[in-house]
């Protein structure tokens, strides 16, 4: 996971709430402007980054972007399992 | 269980009275927005080269993610920590 919180706030985050992955920092938001995942047309205090999930394949390239039902992002509550069948019809194995 | 519905019932009175309050200063309701479409930073498409990036992640390590080539990455952007979800 990641947002544009800074590496201190994500690492309390994750110590309350993580998952077993790590919780990336972009706080300058290079990344998340590359991603497409900030809103260019809102000020630059309100942006955050949008719900969305980026599958990424062995090759590096893109196998495949969730933007949820309406393109806003995706649903906080089913994020966990969207993304389990997600790989799983994208073919990951599992570990 | 009374008292908890004596309140309920108290709130919602407070609740009404505002509503009248509102309409009664005669206000036109505003206008409705016109639906301004989102504009995103970048527009990536299945089967681009995903971004390139080193980020400190919670587990106090750098995370690069030509490091993951080779594995499937998942990567879930969300908006805000402690923000409920």
């Amino acid at each position: 996971m990641a947002s544009v919180d800074d590496a201190e706030t994500n690492k309390r985050f994750a110590a309350e709430h993580g998952g077993g992955f790590p919780i990336l920092s972009d706080p300058d938001k290079t990344a998340a402007k590359a991603y497409g995942v900030i809103r260019t047309d809102r000020p630059p205090e309100q942006q955050f980054a949008t719900r969305f999930t980026f599958y990424i394949g062995a090759d590096g390239k893109i196998l495949d972007i969730d933007k949820g039902p309406r393109g806003t992002g995706v649903s906080v509550k089913s994020a966990g399992e969207d993304t389990i069948k997600k790989l799983e019809a994208l073919g990951v194995k599992k570990k | 269980m009374l008292k908890l519905l004596s309140v309920c019932a108290f709130a919602g009175i407070g609740l009404l009275a505002m509503a009248a309050a509102g309409s009664g200063q005669g206000q036109s309701p505003p206008p409705p927005e016109t639906p301004v479409p989102a504009q995103y930073s970048a527009d990536l498409k299945v089967g681009d080269m995903a971004p390139e990036f080193a980020l400190p992640g919670s587990d106090g390590k750098v995370h690069k993610l030509s490091d993951y080539r080779g594995k499937t990455v998942v990567l879930a952007w969300f908006p805000k920590a402690f923000t409920g979800g």
